[in-house]
C-alpha cells in the first residue's frame, strides 16, 4: 500500500502538469480576456433594384443605407471582426428562399450573422438573404442579446449597428414608405 | 547581467518553438513556449555564458542581433508553385484549387486568347497553411480596373468578361496556420507589364493581393505582392 502510494503522487503531478498544459490554451483565450473588434471595412453602393449583395470575404452585414424607392440606390456597410487582432473566419452559407419585401421579416439561426441581401423589383419583388456561421482559432463565435431597432423610414434611412454588434435580421412591412427594422446581436466569445 | 539574461531568453524563444512545432506532435506544443521548459532553457543558456560578465555589452550586442534574426527562424514559411491552368481570358472565371493562392498570371494577346494562371500552396513549418476564401467580388471594368485585397487576404481568383469594357471580378482569401491569422506584409507594386504580353510571377515567398489594369490589351497591368508573414 505505501509503495503503491508512493507512484501515486507521480501520477498525480503528472496528470496534473498535463491537464495544466491542455488547459491553458483555452483559458489563455477565453479568461486572460479575448479583444473583441468589430471594425467598419467596407460598404457598397448599389442599385436597390436587382442587386445580389455579399460582403467581402471575412466580413459581415453591420449597417444600410436607402434614400428612395426601389430604382434608388442602397448603400452596404460590411465590417470584419477582430478577435485579438485576427480575423474571425466568416464561413459563407446559401442564399435563403425569398420573402416578398413588402411584409417581410427575416432572422439568422442562431449564432449567424447577416452577410448578404438581395432585392429584385418593388415592394412586391422579392427580398433574400445570405448568413454565415463565424469562428476564431477554431471555435464558435457567439452572438448574443439580439434586439429588433425602431422603425426606420425605408426611403429615408441609415442604420449602424451599435458597438460590437453586427445585423442578424431585418423586417419591412409596406412599399419605400413603409418601416424596416434591423436587428441586430453583439458578438461574444465564451472560448 | 540582467540585461543578458533577459536578451538570451527573448532569442531562445523562437528557436525553441520552432523545433517544437516541427516535431509530429503538435497539440501539446503550443504550450511550451508558455511554461516553465522555456525558462529552464533560457535560464541553462545563462549559466552557460558566464564569461558574459567579462564583457557584457559586447554580449548584449550579440544577443541583440541574434534577436534580431529570430523572427525568420521561428516559423519556416514556404511559397510553393503547384498548380497552372489556362483558361479563356473573355469568358472563364478561375479559382484556385483549394488552400492555394495567386502567385502568377501570364497573358498573351487580346481577350479573345488564353489566360494562364498559377496557383501556389503554402507550408510553415512544413504544414500546409488553409485558405478561408469568401464570394466574388464586385464588377470593375477592366480598362480602368485596380483591386487590393483586404488586409491580410491574398487573391484566389478572378474572372473577367469580354474585352476591355468588360468586367472584372476577384475572389479573395484569409490564411490560417493552425488557426491562427498569417499575415501579408510588405506590400509592393510590380512595375508595368504589357497586358498583350506578360508573365508576372510573385517573388520568393511573395504572393498576388492586387492588380491594376488602364486601357485595352495593349494597356498597362501591374500587380501587388505581398510577403507571407507569421509571428507566434
Amino acid at each position: 500500500m505505501r509503495t503503491y502510494g508512493r507512484v501515486v503522487p507521480l501520477v498525480a503531478a503528472t496528470a496534473a502538469v498535463a491537464a495544466l498544459t491542455v488547459a491553458s490554451p483555452a483559458s489563455a483565450a477565453s479568461t486572460a480576456a479575448v479583444t473583441i473588434r468589430v471594425e467598419r471595412a467596407y460598404s457598397e453602393n448599389v442599385p436597390e433594384w436587382g442587386t445580389q449583395f455579399t460582403c467581402p470575404t471575412n466580413q459581415v452585414l453591420t449597417g444600410r443605407s436607402h434614400t428612395g424607392d426601389e430604382n434608388a440606390w442602397t448603400t452596404y456597410y460590411c465590417s470584419w471582426i477582430l478577435i485579438n487582432g485576427e480575423q474571425v473566419r466568416v464561413s459563407l452559407g446559401d442564399w435563403t428562399p425569398g420573402q416578398k419585401e413588402s411584409r417581410s421579416s427575416y432572422s439568422a439561426p442562431a449564432d449567424q450573422a447577416l452577410v448578404g441581401r438581395s432585392h429584385t423589383g418593388d415592394e412586391n419583388g422579392t427580398t433574400r438573404y445570405r448568413t454565415a456561421t463565424l469562428s476564431w482559432q477554431g471555435r464558435p463565435v457567439r452572438l448574443t442579446g439580439a434586439v429588433w431597432s425602431g422603425d426606420l423610414k425605408e426611403s429615408r434611412h441609415t442604420f449602424q449597428a451599435d458597438y460590437n454588434r453586427v445585423l442578424v435580421g431585418r423586417s419591412h412591412s409596406g412599399d419605400e414608405n413603409g418601416k424596416t427594422r434591423y436587428q441586430h446581436a453583439l458578438v461574444t466569445f465564451e472560448g | 547581467m540582467a540585461v543578458i539574461a533577459q536578451a538570451v531568453r527573448v532569442r531562445t524563444r523562437p528557436r525553441g518553438s520552432a523545433q517544437v512545432h516541427a516535431g509530429p506532435c503538435r497539440t501539446v506544443i503550443r504550450v511550451p513556449p508558455f511554461g516553465r521548459k522555456r525558462t529552464q532553457k533560457g535560464t541553462e543558456k545563462m549559466k552557460t555564458r558566464t564569461y558574459g560578465r567579462a564583457v557584457p555589452v559586447v554580449a548584449a550586442a550579440a544577443a541583440a542581433a541574434l534577436t534580431m534574426a529570430s523572427p525568420a527562424s521561428a516559423a519556416t514559411i514556404k511559397v510553393e508553385r503547384i498548380y497552372q491552368e489556362t483558361v479563356l481570358e473573355r469568358a472563364d472565371a478561375f479559382d484556385c484549387p483549394a488552400n492555394q493562392v495567386l502567385t502568377g498570371r501570364s497573358h498573351i494577346g487580346d481577350e479573345n486568347t488564353r489566360t494562364t494562371y498559377y496557383c501556389s500552396w503554402i507550408f510553415i513549418n512544413g504544414e500546409q497553411v488553409e485558405v478561408h476564401s469568401g464570394d466574388w467580388t464586385a464588377s470593375q471594368r477592366e480598362s480602368k480596373s485596380s483591386y487590393i485585397a483586404p488586409t491580410d487576404q491574398a487573391l484566389v481568383g478572378r474572372w473577367h468578361t469580354g474585352d476591355e469594357n468588360g468586367m472584372t471580378r476577384y475572389r479573395t482569401g484569409a490564411l490560417y496556420w493552425q488557426g491562427r491569422q498569417v499575415r501579408l506584409t510588405n506590400l509592393t507594386w510590380s512595375g508595368e507589364y504589357k497586358e498583350s504580353n506578360h508573365n508576372a510571377q510573385a517573388g520568393y515567398n511573395q504572393v498576388i493581393v492586387g492588380r491594376s489594369h488602364s486601357g485595352d490589351e495593349n494597356g498597362k497591368t501591374r500587380y501587388l505582392y505581398a510577403t507571407v508573414t507569421f509571428t507566434e
